[in-house]
């Protein structure tokens, strides 16, 4: 709908790096201590098996917020949106840490060309021979075409995100609208192949933890899952930039209230997605298939699976319905970073079964692996953003979201 | 002046007085029109209300509308039909009607998610809507603002601002001027007709009558359904009664021996009834088996020079070809008195209540049946047949005794001649024969 | 930008920043009006109307011949045979359910989204959905042979002491179509009462007057009964969405909670739903281009209106051979080789005609609509929404039969025919489909009047003269 009314003026609201300073610097810190320390436990505990398990779960979890912020800049484009404008920029930064997290991802790759098959039980010569679920995967499943597809994803990634960045940016000096309708242009490719990377990647890097196991819905269960994890990383990051006294003249209670929105809309599309995986399984009952959620629901992984089904859907579910919530920054705040949490719970779900069935409990290595990831995610991500506006100030739709109203 | 009561004779019933309802201002568009209304509330006005063909943004500020209730209400039908759904799954599944199915359990929270959802969003969409017309207190279809000339308009571009008179700031003159210095494009007296609002008398008569009308065509059908009668009813919904199909002991033209029934093809065999050992699946010796006609074995038998074949001169077995331990004893009690006792008696004595009833049908009319009643098992003759003979009697039948084959097993079967082996020895016992404390007790009893 | 644009109506063209009239030509709020109640109030109907409503009656009439033969003689008239139990009655159902999945989807989904083009084209889509709903209901209704004990379906006391089983997913089916059905005519009835208040206040006969009036509740556009009418349809549509998605993922259910290899895989419930989406929009704009024509709307549903729809249809047609890829890439990864053996089935055993038509209807005709050409010239995307529908149709034929049609035991395999009345069948659902919506093209507010309004920038001609003479 077109606005009538007299422009709103727009104050350049500066770089990153005049916003936030030394915070890049100091996550660097905070991410070399955090893997040092887990190294350390790992090696002091020889647990390196658990070291590598949780590197890869919290790679993946920070993995999914810079994802879920590339689909929202994509679908944004591609359905012409106004509201989202004023918070655009910010996701788009988001994925500038798709860069540091494929340099994280090298070691991986490493390992496995090097023939270890602590994370990836195929990688192991004899059992991928061997065992009759396993001899017709050798062609997809071997070190050589993994670590292709991991190059492709992540190659496909960051020049996607660059682009959009890197558009988005040359028109903060020009206001050209023709870039916003080549964004958009481009946009619906860049869906298709976001959509076969996503799905592709978490098979890779998922789904084969248990080789034998299989379901078509994973990678949209983990699309899901990027999702919630990106709309509580947006609206932690929105209000810590308003308290930070950045963006307090754009973003206002009209857009939290629409990203509380996508939020609570996305989390219920994760329990959908959940459910219908869950409830086919369950039903069905073949032995194939219940295995791996036999190995979530006992020894202590069923509290596990409860609390994602209580904590991760019917809380937030309830709690973040009324509207007065969304729109006021602390209580959205608080849900978000609680929806955070969970999201960090249902890929540690997820994963770390497969290396410990025993026991679902959490230790340092786990938190050492989170904050070294997360540090380093969080360094690369403003180290690469320093340089670019907080907010796309000639984005031709920023007056329209900048009078954006909720019915 | 312009009022309904002109321009819509027919509309209005005699009514005693028309009064001034209030003023409608007609605005020429929604700036205008909040304008006026934020003027209206701040001017202390509560009985007003602005109308407009579509919701207009910023109205609910400009009059100062609260939020609604309705989403609690909403939110309280959810509840209610999630807790119907989930109890009316648990009371009829795993309650009521307990029932295995694909072995889950019988209150299977993860089946109960559809239902439970779909109950709660029915009822929060009808809260929604029900909710919606309660809080605006529709259906009214009787306004005295529909008399107001312009204000069909409303519904395609009209824009009004009507003051009722219920207010207590309302003033004749002075809520005139108040509205006209609001910039309208005309503003119009409100004229209640106060015309009857009742239903017309003859309406409530008029609609028992038909029901009752209605009614008297289903009376008759749910009459013809019901009531006893000696011809064949008349079927309005055949209920899949009459189908082609064969049913057993019934003739049929669609194979050349003209019966229904298929008698069994030649050389075949039933699955399960193949058995190698031919003493234990037919109570005859192996040689003699080999020799003879198993047709001759069948009640009521003859011989081809048409003598009646004296079944006692086969070579039968003489041992039960099973272990005989108190296991085979007990089932052979059990199958004796489930499928033997009922004509035999519990005994062996003949006096089953088959027996005992069709020998009391017998007593009155000579003649007119056939029974026969059966011989006691402990009999001299019955005791001096061979346990192969008995297994026979039991596979094949005997005289009007059926043969039990297609019932009994044939492990069962000779359970069932070991059991009777033991009612011949309980029925033909002599004093001396039982232990010393029944030999007591019953001279006790007969003294 | 350079407009080479000389089509006064053509707002396809996407200027950033601003947003395109979803209303062209010179319109006001009155002349909207009078458009969208043209054909509702013509005195003389256009001939096109009756010969369409002509040939939709006859197929009506033929539907319902076929149905008293089959109460009469049974559901043997069918061409459901061992092992294919489910036949065309099932396809059918899912086919006609899946096309009532887009006027909830506009109504909700769209509004949610604050799609505000979704307003020139909810109110019809609505109203196929409820009668495509009514056309699926029929063939599971009819299916169970005795239809007088359709009431057996539902959890009411009876004299055999009997319960229906709450962990089968056809009694799910039940309560979601049956839900689905309720909720979307509340839906619909809801957003028809103030444009049903227009029809009663344009009214020149008594009859209409009473008739709509009674249907309006007496709604009378009071702000306090907007402000409450807004939250309502607020709720619904938030209530509504998730049950759209429901509704269609039950459907799956029907299918993938069981072991025959093709039906038991995890993304039956988000596929369904894209593809009932997918056909649900196409069988909307098929019914939407010829009828603006008619109804003579072509200013209020716009070009731009149908090539949205088109985006649509592109975006879930790719969805759903997302779905088609992933199915056949599981069935390999997974190792099953009863798995295998039915994908591979599929494409290259006796019913491989009936895949590639799928396949080529549902994921590469779509693919027209990369080209903005296709997208904005109705009569080609009429011929891809109906090539589309037959995919569609075709997915759910290939789904069912070709699983069903090898069973586990070689021994039970079999080749589905259908029956004359099978066909006869399908036609005839469509002749009720049609019916019904040129019914409601007739005597209801096909466009939801007052929606658009609330949408189109004010005209200057919207403001009457004043007149200030009236008040003493």
């Amino acid at each position: 709908m077109a606005h009538h009314g007299q422009t709103i003026p727009v104050e350049n609201p500066g770089t990153l790096e005049q916003n936030v300073g030394q915070l890049g610097l100091f996550a660097m810190y905070a991410g070399a201590i955090g893997l040092l320390i887990a190294g350390l436990i790992a090696v002091t505990s020889n647990n390196w098996e658990r070291f590598q398990f949780s590197y890869l779960h919290n790679l993946c979890f920070a993995l999914s917020i810079a994802l879920g912020a590339l689909f929202f800049i994509l679908i944004q484009h591609l359905t012409r949106a106004g509201w989202s404008t004023v918070v655009r920029r910010l996701a788009e930064m988001m994925t500038n840490g798709i860069v540091p997290l494929a340099v994280l991802f090298v070691p991986i790759v490493f390992l496995l060309l090097n023939g270890s098959d602590v994370l990836f039980l195929w990688n192991n010569k004899e059992i991928a021979s061997t065992d009759p679920l396993l001899i017709h995967k050798q062609i997809y499943l071997n070190p050589m075409w993994f670590t292709i597809r991991a190059i492709v994803y992540f190659a496909f990634w960051i020049l996607c995100s660059r682009y959009y960045l890197m558009t988005s940016a040359k028109q903060d000096k020009t206001g050209d609208p023709q870039l916003s309708l080549r964004m958009e242009r481009y946009s619906a490719v860049s869906l298709i192949l976001f959509a076969l990377s996503i799905t592709f990647a978490s098979v890779d890097w998922i789904m084969s933890l248990d080789p034998r196991w299989f379901s078509t819905i994973i990678g949209v269960y983990y699309f899901a899952n990027a999702n919630v994890a990106f709309y509580a990383t947006l609206a932690i990051v929105v209000h810590f930039a308003n308290s930070k006294g950045m963006l307090n003249e754009t973003v206002n209670a009209e857009h939290r209230h629409d990203i509380g929105k996508l939020l609570f809309g996305f989390n219920c599309f994760w329990a959908y997605i959940a459910f219908s995986q869950y409830l086919l399984y369950w039903y069905a009952n073949i032995p194939e298939e219940t295995v791996w959620y036999m190995r979530r629901q006992e020894n202590g992984w069923e509290m596990v699976s409860l609390i994602l089904i209580v904590g991760h859907f019917a809380i937030p579910f309830l709690g973040l319905m009324s509207r007065t919530v969304k729109r006021n920054p602390s209580q959205l705040f608080c849900w978000a970073v609680y929806l955070l949490v969970m999201c960090w719970i249902d890929l540690y779900w997820l994963i770390i079964p497969e290396v410990s069935p025993g026991s679902p409990a959490p230790g340092l290595i786990d938190l050492g692996c989170l904050v070294g990831i997360g540090g380093f995610f969080v360094f690369g991500t403003v180290k690469l953003s320093e340089q670019f506006t907080v907010l796309a100030v000639k984005d031709p739709r920023l007056q329209e979201s900048l009078a954006f109203h909720n019915i | 002046m312009t009022t309904a009561v002109e321009e819509h004779p027919k509309v209005v019933a005699p009514a005693p007085e028309p009064s001034l309802a209030g003023y409608v201002a007609q605005f020429a568009d929604v700036p205008s029109l909040l304008n006026a209304a934020e003027k209206t509330r701040d001017a202390g006005f509560k009985s007003f209300d602005c109308y407009v063909p579509f919701p207009v943004h910023g109205i609910d500020e400009a009059m100062g509308i609260k939020p609604s209730r309705l989403p609690f209400i909403v939110l309280g039908c959810a509840f209610a039909g999630a807790t119907t759904a989930m109890a009316l799954q648990y009371l009829t599944n795993a309650f009521d009607y307990q029932y295995i199915i694909s072995g889950k359990p019988m209150f299977s929270i993860p089946a109960d998610m559809p239902v439970t959802f779909e109950l709660s969003v029915l009822f929060s969409a009808f809260g929604a809507l029900l909710g919606m017309l309660a809080l605006n207190n529709l259906p009214k279809f009787y306004n005295r603002i529909f008399f107001v000339d312009p204000f069909q308009k409303v519904t395609t571009d009209g824009f009004f601002l009507g003051i009722e008179c219920e207010d207590p700031k309302f003033h004749k003159e002075d809520t005139a001027q108040f509205l006209k210095a609001l910039n309208p494009v005309r503003v119009d007296e409100c004229i209640d007709p106060n015309a009857s609002t009742a239903f017309p008398k003859f309406l409530a008569p008029l609609a028992i009558f038909l029901l009752i009308v209605g009614l008297i065509p289903l009376v008759l059908l749910a009459r013809i359904r019901a009531m006893p009668k000696d011809v064949p009813r008349v079927e309005i919904l055949t209920d899949m009664d009459f189908q082609p199909k064969l049913k057993s002991q019934r003739t049929s033209n669609m194979f050349a021996d003209g019966r229904g029934m298929r008698p069994i093809i030649a050389g075949t065999l039933a699955r399960g009834d193949f058995y190698e050992d031919i003493p234990l699946s037919e109570g005859l010796e192996a040689d003699a088996s080999a020799e003879i006609d198993h047709s001759l074995l069948l009640p009521n038998a003859k011989n081809p020079d048409g003598t009646t074949v004296k079944l006692g001169d086969f070579a039968w077995v003489t041992e039960i070809p099973l272990d005989v331990n108190e296991e085979l004893m007990a089932r052979g009690e059990a199958r004796y008195n489930i499928y033997c006792s009922v004509c035999h008696g519990k005994t062996g004595k003949g006096d089953g209540l088959v027996s005992q009833r069709a020998m009391a049908l017998q007593k009155g009319t000579p003649g007119i049946g056939t029974w026969i009643k059966p011989i006691t098992l402990y009999d001299q003759p019955i005791r001096d047949q061979a346990v192969g003979q008995i297994f026979n009697t039991i596979t094949h039948g005997v005289r009007k005794m059926p043969g039990y084959a297609s019932q009994i097993p044939v492990e069962d079967r000779w359970a069932i001649v070991l059991y009777v082996r033991a009612l011949q020895k309980a029925g033909s016992a002599t004093l001396d024969q039982l232990p010393e404390e029944e030999q007591k007790r019953l001279q006790a009893d007969v003294q | 930008m350079a407009s080479i644009s000389i089509d006064p109506c053509d707002n396809t063209l996407e200027t950033p920043g601003q947003r395109a009239a979803l209303v062209t030509g010179s319109n006001t709020y009155q002349s909207v009006t009078d458009k969208v109640c043209l054909l509702a109030e013509k005195p003389r109907i256009p001939p096109m109307y009756f010969v369409a409503l002509a040939i939709s009656v006859t197929w009506l009439i033929i539907l319902k011949f076929c149905i008293i033969y089959l109460l009469t003689t049974g559901v043997g008239v069918w061409g459901n045979m061992s092992p294919v139990f489910w036949g065309w009655p099932i396809v059918n159902f899912v086919f006609w359910v899946g096309i009532g999945h887009a006027g909830t989807l506009i109504s909700a989904i769209l509004f949610l989204f604050r799609q505000n083009w979704r307003t020139g084209i909810n109110r019809a889509a609505e109203a196929m959905t409820i009668f495509a709903v009514v056309c699926a209901g029929l063939f599971p209704g009819i299916h169970i042979g005795r239809v007088w004990f359709a009431y057996w379906l539902f959890p009411l006391p009876n004299t055999m002491l009997l319960w229906p089983q709450f962990r089968s997913p056809l009694l799910w089916d039940v309560f979601a179509v049956s839900t689905y059905a309720t909720v979307s005519l509340l839906f619909w009835y809801m957003g028809m009462i103030p444009d049903l208040a227009t029809f009663r206040d344009r009214a020149t006969s008594r009859v209409r007057q009473i008739f709509y009036g009674v249907l309006s509740l007496g709604w009378t556009g009071s702000a306090r009964n907007w402000s409450r009418y807004e939250k309502a349809y607020l709720l619904l549509a938030a209530l509504a969405t998730p049950l759209v998605l429901s509704v269609h993922t039950i459907v799956s259910f029907d299918f993938a909670v069981s072991q025959l290899p093709g039906w038991h895989t995890t993304i039956f419930p988000p596929y369904f739903v894209a593809g009932a989406v997918f056909s649900g929009f196409a069988m909307v704009a098929t019914l939407l281009v010829p009828a603006r024509v008619l109804c003579g709307l072509e200013e209020i549903i716009t070009i731009r209106h149908l090539e949205n729809m088109c985006k649509i249809m592109l975006a879930t047609g790719t969805i759903v051979g997302y779905a088609y890829a992933m199915e056949f890439f599981i069935a390999w990864y997974g190792g099953n080789p009863y798995e295998q053996f039915a994908f591979v089935n599929r494409a290259f055993g006796p019913y491989w005609w009936a895949y590639w038509t799928m396949v080529s209807c549902n994921v590469i005709s779509p693919q027209f609509f990369w080209i903005k050409w296709c997208r904005t010239t109705p009569w080609f995307m009429v011929i891809i929404c109906i090539f589309i529908n037959i995919g569609m149709w075709f997915e759910r034929f290939v789904i069912t039969v070709t699983s069903l049609s090898r069973d586990f035991l070689p021994s039970s395999w079999g080749y589905f025919k259908p029956t004359m009345i099978d066909v006869l069948m399908l036609i005839g659902s469509f002749g009720l489909f049609f019916t019904l919506f040129l019914l409601f093209c007739r005597f209801l507010p096909v466009v939801a009047m007052a929606e658009v309004k609330s949408v189109m920038p004010p005209h200057s001609d919207d403001h009457p003269e004043r007149v200030y003479d009236q008040v003493h």
